[in-house]
């Protein structure tokens, strides 16, 4: 088969190409683009949605936004910062409304983060720091799940998400503050 | 960091917002430089910088249940809801379009509309619904998707919301008793489509009207016809 790569190991040259033939309606191409970004949408989703189900069906509404718009594709940005794009505002539109905290939401309390004691010492701080960027409004979990889990520069983020640099890096500066805030049962382990 | 400096200050708050970006790895080098060199001479900035590689590595791992070849089954059929642009003119010189499908694609494109949390939550509902629904499509028959330029899908005659609260029951139950094959869906707003023998159209359109686990039942080629 033509597209036989391994998922996750296609450069940007070659997803420039995919996306190519995508616009010209290779559905063999769309196939291998969907597996080779569909681990790297369910990881930054699975942060913006918290939900299996709601996370797949955000997965193929950006990939048939990337199946309609891409012969409108002009290369002139990153595939992947293009595709992260459209995956960010289709996760906004699916879940405003919901009760997802937004930019201004009020702080969350970090009581709750405390697990049982005895459980395992790095299982517990992976969930709390889950449950700390769950806490997180969803513009500032957003910037934080591209910088620390898609490494993604700040240059890059302003293009996917659509604000200005200075807005990436203030959303940064505040989501920290609470991460350290929420976080502070488990500051110990993570020093 | 001498902290009496104003310039140090300004220098500090300004590496310290770029400690994320140095921390994954994706400064540009001049950056980077900047960064490192300001860590020499800042322990509140180490400090920072080892607290946010902790961060970076607690990444937790995907959840269970993902599947992407369940996942792309599903999609594959909604690109026929809404070919490629580009491929649209190509594929179709210029046939004479008849009524019921611009009646249809009119329907599909409001239903593709912008969703609202309803919609979502119906829609996530009924995946569960529309995985089991697809258990009982008759085994060997192999997915849509891999038929590719060998037959032709399905073609969606009929566009079903469930309500809410249907169960998974009462879905078995409509799909058994209509003869109708899910072959699409859902929409973003939560709608599943139906592939209807035309013959039965009219019939299996009042029946799943009727049914009190249906929320709304259309179809997508004008009733009167065949």
């Amino acid at each position: 088969m033509r597209f036989g790569r391994r998922a996750g190991v296609t450069g940007d040259v070659d997803d420039g190409e995919l996306v190519r033939l995508v616009g010209g309606g290779d559905r063999l191409a769309f196939q291998a683009l969907y597996r080779a970004y569909f681990p790297r949408l369910a990881r930054f989703l699975d942060r913006m949605t918290r939900n299996v189900p709601l996370l797949e069906e955000v997965v193929n509404d950006t990939m048939l936004v990337v199946w309609q718009k891409a012969s409108s594709y002009d290369g002139s940005s990153k595939v992947s910062t293009w595709i992260f794009g459209i995956a960010y505002r289709q996760a906004l539109k699916a879940l405003r409304g919901l009760d997802e905290p937004l930019e201004d939401a009020p702080d969350v309390a970090g009581e709750e983060w405390h697990e049982p004691e005895h459980a395992l010492a790095a299982l517990q701080l992976q969930r709390g720091v889950g449950r700390a960027l769950d806490a997180l409004p969803l513009e500032q979990r957003a910037v934080v799940c591209l910088t620390y889990y898609h490494g993604m520069a700040y240059q890059e983020i302003a293009e996917t998400i659509g604000c200005p640099v200075n807005t990436v890096k203030t959303r940064m500066f505040h989501a920290r503050l609470r991460l350290k805030d929420m976080l502070s049962d488990h500051l110990e382990e993570i020093r | 960091m001498n902290t009496q400096d104003p310039s140090n200050v300004a220098e500090h708050q300004d590496m310290q917002a770029l400690l994320p970006w140095y921390a994954a790895g994706s400064l540009v080098d001049g950056e980077a430089a900047r960064v490192q060199q300001h860590l020499r001479d800042c322990p509140e900035c180490r400090a920072e910088l080892a607290w946010q590689r902790r961060l970076i590595e607690t990444a937790a791992p995907l959840p269970a249940g993902l599947d992407p070849e369940r996942a792309l089954a599903r999609l594959m059929p909604r690109l026929d809801e809404a070919p490629s642009p580009l491929a649209q003119p190509v594929a179709k010189p210029s046939p004479v379009v008849p009524a019921p499908s611009r009646f249809a694609s009119a329907l599909l494109d409001w239903l593709r509309g912008p969703g609202d949390w309803k919609g979502w939550a119906i829609a996530a509902q009924a995946l569960v619904i529309v995985v089991l629904a697809a258990n009982m499509l008759p085994a060997g028959t192999p997915p849509d998707y891999k038929a590719l330029g060998s037959a032709p899908a399905a073609t969606p005659d009929v566009l079903v919301v469930f309500k809410p609260d249907a169960s998974v029951q009462d879905v078995q139950r409509l799909l058994k008793t209509s003869g109708a094959h899910l072959v699409g869906g859902p929409t973003a707003t939560g709608a599943w489509l139906l592939d209807v023998e035309a013959a039965q159209r009219a019939s299996v359109l009042a029946a799943l009207r009727a049914d009190p686990a249906v929320e709304m039942a259309e179809a997508l080629a004008a009733e009167g016809r065949q």
